[in-house]
């Protein structure tokens, strides 16, 4: 299985991304935001966190318009399996891949700690390691990531079962606790915590590489790998 | 001795929806129209068709003469004028800038001081009339520049913890009546479009899809005449 990590100008987490993803058990390969196709071989996507162009405008505003992201949202609607990690997930709103729109922390406050998560939903391509209940150690480190979406949206997300993980203790401010979310078909995923900062016991948790290894699971049974370079 | 201190050059004029073909080679700091100085035995007209060909990769046909322009010539030494023939043509096809073209740049009247002396003396003596047979439909391009402000902050309702954090520090200079404090950004351009419906379309359409999030974002947009 190979995950295409995908780098804007800004990114920073890319090389982390590529280390737990190979403790995961897959193969990364790290995807330039020009190109405008992903590689034949790419099974699943990554968009590492970091600050994609500069953050300039807004969090993932500029990233959107990359070459890479139509090829991505061309992955994603063909059913591959696409994980959003901080400003990745910021990066995934933009480009309305999912719902909603991080903002800036409550108190404003720059956030670098560890959280505890509540997995709430095991049917996504980022949870299917994981049963509902389940509470996940995972440091997050962000500056925007108070999750915010209309009150419809919010409620169609709570009824489809789509608010994928849980702030145990909301650090940010974010509407109904949530940390992250999936599309409707499940396959993407967009959380503010850092699953591949939590992928060796050096680090005090491993606990993030059940998020690796369900994408891995999930992109041998998608459909659509082949697709994306179509 | 009667040339000393004049520079003749010949060049092609040419205008489309209002705006003046110019290019601008190597580091130069000024658009200049396309053309140059006559080669020993050349006519002005060659002069024209050579330098056309090597700065913009095409050939022109029905080739006629506007007219002379005179101005200071640019670049070189004060005193030094510039007497320029202008000729109008259509171009064979596509405009591709050669090797020491930096820039090929379509001005409008309001980059006018982006032209240099001659181009700008050349510009100003077609839009005074005094060349005829260029068609007026081309000096009407049917645009008007608009000088456009989007404020951009956070929608109503929308914790703004810029604002809050800054109305909370205000107590402590002694500012106890200010209230509803809210942060924002400002993003200024201007746009050229056929009228303020039009511009003003066209900019909350690019508010809608790049400039804010309208999951957490309101613009308020101003679009006025530039004078």
């Amino acid at each position: 299985m190979t995950v295409g990590v995908v780098m804007f100008p800004g990114t920073n987490c890319e090389a982390d991304c590529v280390e737990a993803i190979g403790r995961a058990g897959g193969r990364a390969e790290l995807v330039w935001h020009g190109d405008r196709r992903l590689a034949p071989v790419i099974d699943a996507v990554v968009i590492a966190g970091g600050f994609s162009y500069g953050d300039y405008l807004r969090t993932g505003a500029i990233a959107r318009f990359s070459p890479v992201m139509a090829a991505v949202a061309q992955f994603a609607r063909g059913g591959g399996p696409v994980l959003g990690i901080c400003n990745g997930f910021q990066v995934l709103c933009e480009a309305g891949l999912l719902p909603g729109a991080l903002q800036k922390n409550r108190g404003l406050k720059f956030l670098c700690a560890r959280a505890a998560l509540r997995v709430e939903t095991g049917t996504t391509a980022a949870t299917n390691a994981f049963a509902p209940g389940q509470v996940l150690q995972l440091p997050i480190n962000h500056f925007e990531g108070s999750y915010l979406c209309s009150p419809e949206t919010l409620a169609e997300l709570r009824a489809d079962e789509r608010v994928v993980f849980r702030y145990v203790d909301n650090p940010n401010g974010s509407l109904d606790d949530i940390a992250g979310v999936c599309n409707e078909a499940r396959n993407v995923v967009g959380l503010m915590p850092h699953p591949e900062r939590a992928s060796h016991p050096l680090l005090g948790s491993e606990d993030g590489l059940g998020v690796l290894c369900s994408l891995l699971a999930s992109a041998k049974q998608s459909p659509a790998a082949v697709i994306a370079s179509a | 001795m009667s040339d000393t201190g004049v520079v003749r050059s010949a060049a092609w004029f040419e205008v489309r929806q209002g705006r003046l073909l110019t290019v601008r080679s190597g580091d130069r700091d000024r658009y200049f129209l396309p053309g140059g100085k006559p080669e020993a035995g050349e006519s002005p007209e060659e002069a024209m068709r050579r330098e056309v060909r090597e700065e913009l990769g095409c050939e022109l046909r029905e080739v006629r003469l506007l007219g002379e322009v005179s101005a200071p010539a640019h670049g070189y030494p004060e005193g030094t004028e510039v007497r320029m023939a202008c000729f109008a043509g259509r171009p064979s096809g596509a405009l591709t800038a050669g090797a020491e073209i930096t820039e090929v740049r379509w001005l409008g009247g309001y980059e006018a001081d982006l032209m240099a002396p001659g181009c700008r003396a050349a510009w100003d003596t077609a839009c005074s009339g005094a060349w005829p047979g260029l068609d007026d439909g081309v000096w009407q391009s049917g645009l008007v520049r608009f000088n456009v402000l989007v404020e951009v902050s956070a929608r109503s309702g929308i914790a703004d913890p810029q604002g809050a954090t800054v109305e909370r520090a205000l107590p402590t200079l002694g500012c106890t009546n200010i209230s509803g404090v809210r942060i924002g950004k400002a993003i200024r351009f201007a746009i050229d479009a056929p009228d303020e419906g039009a511009a003003s379309e066209q900019v909350l359409e690019l508010c809608r899809t790049f400039l804010t999030n309208p999951v957490i974002e309101d613009a308020a947009v101003s679009v006025e005449r530039a004078g």
